[in-house]
């Protein structure tokens, strides 16, 4: 009798949490419940809300994010039909007294001074200027904000993003150290403006990377979709345009960048090439933590150590600089560190030692 | 985002006929925590959930005007992530390197990476959440669709190819077991 009236019960529950059961049925369950109140205490936990709505609902606003990535590479979204990402033989366009360079295909273009007449506006070079709202985000964590404008932005570790009151002003401003995915709401009379480091992007409504962090030589920032401009600090009136699949690196230090082209190796400080992108997985490696993956290609150990650092909350030291300029190329997805060097012993030789979060390289 | 059914099937159009890329978004951002659940319940993989979705979503886009003469959307997906989770994961079988106890852990401990688990959970609900996980394969995704994704019996029976006998018969094995943990304090 008991059993039978449990599994009735058990029966009419389903029914109400599958949306069947109808008035009668839940009037059932409702009389089942007064008359066994032990019946009550299932009852309440399944009827309430397994998972929070609004995590699914961030998340699945950064997995669009990705998934918007892939889809503009594959020219899914242009009218005119996917484009070929094979190499591009295109020289720069000279246009009298202007010197306008875009970054397309695989070629690099090395550039030390663009000229391009732009009026400026003054109101842009606010460095100073108090920004009263801030996110941080500590070593080994990410985080989402949607700022006042619509416009979204993704945190990568240890980094932090200033902005303005953004309902005033002819401008939108931010600031930001570390690394960060923005994508910017369109507002044509109002233009988004990011302060870097020594550079300012001025942006059009678009989706792009940004990655700025204190500890790394370079500064790069990576478009992905829309068109931004780059200005340094130094020199206001000296405009970089990025065309999509256009890459800017800037060297903070007095060291240069190797580039390896068709050409030979060259070295200089500013750098305009293009995103990094494997076909056959549909990724592109500068966006990739926005999956939690870490993706390098040819790059010297020492500045994949730094992006090891941030993700795990590690600390790695190098006995031996050689060490320092071996070069590596890899797809990591959410893997344990060890599985990580064991990866990078297995493709090039290193001796290390983990230490808890103290790493050692020989 | 949260769209009626109504709404659903306009952005579907939209998509099919206009190629609108803001209905596309829509529709992504509507469906994508019910598939990502999906997917995660069958392959545990956090990874492998996210590509899968993404490649199902691709494809819909690239179904273009066929789009159009879709029935019903959430069936066509699900049935989709169904098939492209259980294909992706015994494609992967051999490159599958993560340590099953480490998945394990996953599932228990406070730092999953499931969006489900990133919730502040009181102690019963931890509770039942470990008994869920342990249900068989087959009874817990049954479980989950009706009870965390509210699904009628015959979606569920229409996604899972069973009937609705057997989906009553799994319910009361997970509703007895939870039931019978719940009051063992």
């Amino acid at each position: 009798m008991n059993n039978q009236s449990e599994i009735y019960f058990l029966d009419l529950l389903s029914l109400k949490l599958s949306g069947d059961a109808n008035e009668d049925q839940l009037n059932e369950l409702d009389v089942l419940m007064n008359e066994n109140p032990s019946f009550i205490l299932l009852h309440d936990q399944m009827t309430a809300s397994s998972f929070s709505e609004e995590e699914a609902s961030s998340y699945a606003d950064q997995a669009y994010a990705s998934h918007y990535v892939k889809m503009q590479l594959k020219g899914y979204f242009d009218e005119k039909g996917p484009k070929d990402l094979q190499p591009n033989f295109l020289k720069p366009i000279f246009a009298k007294k202007k010197l306008l360079l875009t970054g397309m295909g695989a070629m690099v273009f090395v550039l030390f001074f663009i000229f391009y007449s732009h009026i400026i506006d003054t109101d842009i070079l606010k460095e100073n200027a108090t920004y009263t709202n801030e996110i941080a985000t500590k070593k080994g964590s990410k985080s989402f904000i949607k700022l006042p404008d619509g416009s979204k932005v993704w945190l990568n570790t240890a980094s932090k993003l200033s902005y303005m009151n953004f309902t005033v002003g002819k401008t939108r401003e931010v600031r930001l150290e570390g690394e960060a995915f923005f994508d910017v709401a369109h507002d044509s009379s109002r233009p988004f403006i990011i302060h870097t480091g020594k550079i300012n992007i001025r942006v059009l409504g678009t989706t792009f990377n940004v990655k700025n962090y204190p500890e790394d030589s370079e500064l790069e920032t990576s478009l992905i979709k829309g068109r931004i401009e780059v200005s340094l600090n130094s020199r206001p009136e000296d405009i970089i345009i990025l065309n999509p699949r256009g890459k800017l690196i800037i060297s903070k230090k007095d060291d240069k960048i190797t580039q390896t082209t068709q050409d030979g190796i060259s070295e200089n400080n500013v750098v305009l090439t293009s995103i990094t992108y494997f076909k056959k997985d549909s990724l592109v490696a500068e966006t990739s933590w926005l999956s939690d993956k870490l993706v390098f290609v040819d790059q010297p150990l020492e500045k994949i150590a730094h992006d090891l650092e941030r993700k795990y909350v590690i600390n790695i030291t190098f006995k031996n600089p050689l060490v320092k300029k071996y070069r590596y190329t890899g797809v990591f997805d959410d893997v344990s560190l060890e599985k990580v060097f064991e990866l990078i012993k297995y493709s090039k030789n290193i001796n290390y030692k983990i230490n808890d979060r103290e790493i050692i390289i020989e | 985002m949260n769209l009626t059914a109504q709404e659903i099937i306009f952005s579907q159009n939209k998509v099919a006929y206009k190629r609108d890329e803001q209905s596309y978004k829509k529709l992504f951002l509507h469906f994508h925590p019910l598939l990502y659940r999906f997917s995660y319940n069958i392959c545990k993989d956090k990874s492998m959930s996210e590509d899968v979705v993404s490649d199902v979503f691709m494809k819909l886009w690239l179904m273009e005007a066929r789009l159009a003469s879709v029935q019903d959307l959430r069936l066509f997906l699900m049935a989709s992530i169904k098939n492209a989770t259980l294909t992706s994961i015994s494609a992967n079988k051999h490159n599958y390197s993560v340590d099953m106890d480490e998945k394990y852990d996953s599932l228990l401990s406070d730092n999953a990476p499931n969006p489900e688990q990133q919730c502040i959970f009181s102690e019963a609900v931890k509770r039942v959440n470990l008994i869920v996980a342990s249900l068989p394969t087959k009874c817990q995704m049954v479980f989950r669709l009706i009870k965390e994704e509210r699904m009628t019996y015959k979606e569920v029976s229409n996604i899972m190819n069973i009937s609705q006998n057997t989906i009553e018969t799994h319910m009361r094995i997970a509703l007895k077991k939870i039931r019978s943990e719940l009051r063992s304090v």
